[in-house]
């Protein structure tokens, strides 16, 4: 059956199910419609490039072109289907040899424009490669749809952070990864785009020694809606995740932050600990949480998780101020640290410099 | 007692899972209709807009849909028609024990109700089946104007109360349950506390099950007036048989200004028992309500106790144990509302499965966007204590005010083999020092109640741990 | 008025509560150029609260009474405007900032109480340098995270590194010995030593035990006891209270025994 077909026999998502809670289907369907499948996409410009504009090392390219790659066997089917239908002849695969490394990040630029837009991107990372990634949506298309599947390679170390610029529209983003044996996983989040975002990110580690760790540095203002949901599955023995997304939520937007931990039977040695945060800025913001938790295997070192909601600190801000800072000044150096407390982690010192240099500008818009 | 010997093996370690003959005075055919409803509520010579109520609650649970969510696959194994939804067993409520027929005297001699009433409590209601069959009320407090009966005699003698107050907290039609309560309800507690009026010891209700393919709905309604406090405890028990029985309630508490309600239970259902339960509370200014909840028995409960913080200054506290056993799912909780400002609000929820049990915690919290500086804190322990065994937790969080400080955090672990080697070589055996952990592990919840509970709370997981060394 | 005579802090007839309840009953205090003061007292007699209010913690209420730095009123003024005056407050339990790095703190702090052109160029790393090597804290300290994840010590020295960068005309220590080994105590009185004598700073310390005293040598000692200053005298009074303690002390302040 292909994608379209697909698509149009799959169920119709409950919104029991709290991955269609806040942000329903229909909301992030690029025509509201969810019966239809435009078929008026454009495809955008997409390049890789090293953070420094040096050349491009050898063992690395980016190729445009069918993609091999099945995504996860718990994944959503309504949009992982839909994106594959809408994603046809835009559908690209990085491929990094093995035992590559590199001490400059890569970047991949996706430029996007029109009204609707939408890529796959597939990562084929070989063994033992070093790898910090950024790929960065930019642009002024209405709806953009990016799909991004694929697995690193055993004993591979990959950072890997997707940056939405968006200028405003609607972001659907889908992504299903696979950590094999004693790989590391850096999978971040930068967000201060697009005006609503729906993310399902998905990362499952299925053999022994897999490594994750899930970052988020999400900035929300105005009338923004950003909806991230991420499942991490632990289905191996001695795996282990982390997961810290933090939310500056400011204007009258809506953060929505969902999750599934599951630790399958089996997975002896698990460990296993998330925190969502958000940090309360306006009046009129929103934020929710549901961070769940389920856990079949009695031998974990340990799986918990938390949430904290509440204003900028009154007691961080005396200290600031005694200090010199001006009340507006702490304010924005707490925001920006509070950032920064995920941001950093992200990557190195190239990476975040980088990172840091595409937030600054719009941490300015945050506040009353 | 039963000498049916196939029923003595199925009770196993489950000390309250005899049965008695059943020697009902009136028993309905298993399943449910209009009519049904209809004879229960003419039956009990019920106002006509009780009737009316009952009906609509009828129609409305038979279009409702079973809920998509927690564990559905047990949930569609409910057979409604395989219910009996009324039955009494005795043909008025005693107020005396020496009233109550014989064979169901013995049960709750054997429950140690009477002993209890004795020491500690304010008044005891006990509900077998349907009905209540015993009722009494300390003397001084009926002098005082506290007002303590079943839910039955409540409707009958202060009619324009019940009628204010009935379905004001959870209508019908919340859920596909509380819709099955309100068209079937039987029994229950209806209490009042006027104004200023403090309750110091507990009253007590006592729930039994005792016929098979049992349904009971009760329906309980505490007013707590300006200013007064109660302490509302209520146990739950029933035999083990290889069928199903069902238990839906509905509790509904109203703490009005400055009033503090404290509602306790220990459910302690056998394993074949559907224990789906509807609890919410309104807790007006500088209010507070405390929901103390034991879910140790039964096959599948869905309990989530709730608070709707209306007035400025409530609070609202929930703490709660689950031990989920073989073939048990404890799916648990706690709801709050925050809408007034300044409320705040404690959820503890402990949970520990065994030998393939599973215990899920699942809450909702909800800060309104006009409700200025509310706080707002949970937490979840969760031990596993085998590899058959699981436990999940779901919260929800909607924080709509940039006042609010909002912290949920959940943990799942094991017991410690360090923790055990310590207790063991201290010369406990291993069953022993599990006992200890795991009694170690309920004590903020055990501490919260009262002492005899406590007790027998404590020897029930100990003997729940013991056979569990393999 | 200010004018060349004004003391450094002046705090006149001070009454100070926090939700309802009164905590300063009255305190008078003057700190002259120069010099270096100390406030001792057991926990909970006001001494944080005396060293929150100089800096201006809005969770406390002022019911009565004035504070003058440099014969200047504080009263109207927010804390990080008194922090732009002069004013510096050393925690006890100083806040932490994840996400914010020590380096950028500190550059952004001495650029907004001693201006930008103090925390530009090589000037502003020398000191920092030489200051961080007097303090014994590694370079590594730079990339970390204010306060986050640091020891008891290295929030002390922390707080003592930002006292030598920012210069204040008055620096408030509260408890900055509580949990300092030897060592520490006395690499933290070198701090202090170093930004107030031979200039004209001054300093309040405010401590529950004399050890710190012996390294920095106070010009005055005021007991505080009960939201009151009971007793004052010099360096001394300090060794006679450790000697004798807290009790005695208080007998002799009944019987009105005179510690000058």
């Amino acid at each position: 059956m292909d994608a379209s077909s697909q698509y149009l026999s799959a169920d119709h998502p409950d919104r029991a199910d709290h991955l269609w809670r806040y942000t329903p289907w229909k909301k992030i369907h690029p025509t509201g419609d969810i019966s239809d499948i435009p078929s008026d996409f454009s495809i955008p410009e997409v390049s890789l490039k090293t953070i420094d504009g040096s050349t491009l090392p050898p063992g690395i390219s980016l190729d445009m072109g069918d993609v091999h790659s099945e995504g996860l066997p718990d994944d959503e089917k309504i949009t992982k289907s839909f994106l594959e239908a809408v994603t046809g002849e835009s559908k690209f695969t990085l491929t990094v040899a093995p035992k590559f490394k590199s001490e400059v990040p890569m970047i991949i630029e996706i430029s996007t424009s029109g009204t609707f837009c939408s890529a796959h991107i597939c990562l084929d990372i070989g063994k033992l490669a070093e790898l910090e990634l950024v790929t960065v949506v930019r642009g002024t298309c209405k709806w953009f749809g990016m799909l991004r599947t694929g697995s690193t390679g055993e004993g591979a170390i990959t950072s890997d952070v997707v940056v939405n610029r968006l200028e405003h529209g609607k972001l659907l983003r889908v992504e299903s990864i696979s950590i094999p044996r004693n790989s590391q996983f850096k999978a971040g989040t930068v967000s201060s785009g697009s005006t609503i975002t729906k993310a399902d990110l998905r990362y499952r580690m299925f053999q022994p020694g897999g490594n994750l760790n899930v970052l988020g540095s999400i900035l929300s203002a105005r009338e923004m809606s950003l909806d991230h949901h991420i499942e991490i599955y632990h289905d191996s023995p001695e795996t282990f995740s982390r997961l810290d997304w933090n939310s500056a939520c400011g204007g009258s937007s809506r953060t929505v932050g969902t999750g599934m931990l599951r630790v399958s039977k089996g997975s002896n040695g698990a460990d296993a600990a998330q925190l969502f945060q958000n940090l309360l800025l306006s009046r009129d913001a929103q934020a929710d949480s549901i961070p769940e938790l389920e856990v079949s295997e009695h031998d974990v070192v340990g799986c918990g998780h938390g949430t904290a909601s509440g204003p900028v600190d009154e007691d961080q801000m005396f200290y600031l101020a005694s200090r010199g800072f001006s009340p507006n000044e702490s304010k924005s150096t707490l925001i920006a640290a509070f950032l920064n407390s995920t941001l950093s982690e992200m990557g190195g010192d190239k990476m975040h410099g980088w990172l840091v240099s595409e937030l600054d500008s719009d941490l300015s818009e945050l506040g009353d | 007692m039963s000498g049916d010997s196939e029923a003595r093996e199925a009770v196993g370690d489950y000390k309250a899972g005899w049965h008695d003959p059943e020697n009902a005075t009136i028993r309905f055919d298993f399943g449910l209709s209009e009519k049904v409803v209809r004879d229960i509520s003419e039956l009990k010579q019920e106002p006509e807009w009780m009737t009316e109520i009952r009906v609509k609650a009828y129609r409305h649970f038979v279009e409702r849909p079973m809920p998509t969510w927690g564990n559905t696959e047990e949930l569609m194994e409910i057979d409604f028609d395989k219910v009996c939804y009324f039955l009494r067993s005795s043909d008025q409520a005693g107020s005396s024990w020496d009233d109550v027929p014989d064979d169901i005297r013995n049960t709750f001699d054997r429950l140690g109700i009477p002993e209890a009433e004795q020491k500690w409590l304010s008044g005891v209601t006990a509900q077998y089946e349907s009905e209540t069959v015993y009722h009494s009320i300390r003397e001084d407090l009926e002098k005082q104007g506290v007002i303590f009966l079943d839910m039955d005699s409540g409707l009958k003698e202060h009619e324009d109360i019940v009628k204010k107050y009935f379905g004001s907290v959870i209508p019908y039609s919340d859920n596909k349950f509380s819709a099955l309560n309100t068209a079937v309800w039987s029994g229950g507690s209806f209490i009042y506390v006027p104004k200023g009026v403090h309750v110091e010891m507990p009253v007590q209700a006592y729930f039994r099950i005792n016929a098979k393919n049992m349904g009971q709905f009760e329906r309980t309604l505490i007013i707590a007036d300006e200013g007064s406090s109660i302490h509302y405890v209520e146990g739950c028990t029933a035999p083990t048989y290889s069928t199903d029985s069902l238990h839906s309630a509905v509790v509904e508490l109203l703490a009005l200004p400055g009033a503090h309600i404290r509602y306790t239970t220990v459910q302690n259902w056998s394993n074949n028992v559907y224990n789906l339960v509807t609890k919410r509370g309104v807790a007006h200014e500088n209010a507070k309500i405390e929901w103390v909840d034991g879910n140790i028995g039964s096959k599948l409960t869905m309990k989530y106790p709730a608070v709707i913080l209306k007035g400025e200054g409530a609070h609202a506290e929930v703490i709660s144990v689950a031990y989920a056993g073989n073939g048990q799912h404890q799916d648990a909780g706690a709801k709050v509302h925050h809408m007034a400002s300044n409320t705040t609000s404690n959820i503890l929820s402990k949970s520990i499965s065994k030998d393939g049990g599973r215990g899920s915690y699942r809450g909702m919290a909800k800060i309104m966007p006009k409700a200025e500086n509310c706080r707002l804190n949970i937490v979840c322990d969760a031990l596993i204590l085998d590899e058959e065994s699981r436990q999940d937790t779901y919260p929800t969080m909607e924080v709509g005010n940039p006042t609010a400080h909002c912290e949920h955090e959940a943990s799942v672990s094991k017991v410690g083999d360090e923790q055990l080697f310590y207790l063991m070589s201290r010369g406990h055996t291993e069953a022993e020092a599990l006992g200890m952990i795991v009694n170690g592990f309920f004590e903020p919840f055990t501490r919260e109640l009262p002492m005899e509970y406590a007790v027998e709370l404590n020897k029930l997981m100990s003997l729940e741990m013991e056979g569990s060394i393999g | 008025m200010a004018s060349d005579d004004n003391p450094i802090l002046e705090v006149r007839g001070l009454k100070v509560g926090i939700e309802g309840a009164s905590i300063l009953k009255g305190i008078d205090l003057i700190i002259p150029k120069g010099e270096i003061h100390a406030i001792m007292g057991r926990n909970g007699s006001g001494k944080t609260t005396t060293a929150n209010v100089i800096m201006g913690h809005p969770a406390y209420e002022i019911e009565e009474g004035e504070m003058f730095l440099d014969g200047e009123s504080l009263d109207d003024m927010e804390p990080w405007e008194r922090s732009r005056e002069g004013v510096f407050l050393s925690f006890q339990y100083p806040q932490s900032i994840p996400g914010l790095q020590v380096g950028n703190f500190l550059r952004k702090s001495v650029s907004s109480v001693r201006g930008e052109e103090a925390a530009r160029g090589s000037e502003f790393r020398e000191k920092l340098t030489s200051a961080m090597e007097e303090l014994d804290i590694p370079k590594s300290f730079l990339s970390r995270y204010v306060n986050d994840g640091f020891s008891g010590g290295e929030k002390k020295r922390f707080e003592i590194l930002q006292l030598m960068l920012l210069q204040p005309r008055l620096a408030v220590l509260d408890e900055t010995d509580s949990g300092l080994d030897i060592d520490g105590i006395r690499t933290v009185s070198k701090g202090i030593n170093s930004v107030v004598r031979g200039t004209e700073n001054g300093a309040l310390i405010i401590t529950h035990y004399s050890r710190i005293l012996e390294h920095v040598n106070p010009d005055r000692v005021h007991i505080m006891i009960g939201g009151k200053i009971v007793a004052s005298g010099g360096p001394s009074l300090a060794n006679l209270l450790e000697d004798n303690g807290y009790d005695w002390l208080e007998e002799q302040v009944e019987k009105g025994v005179d510690f000058e």
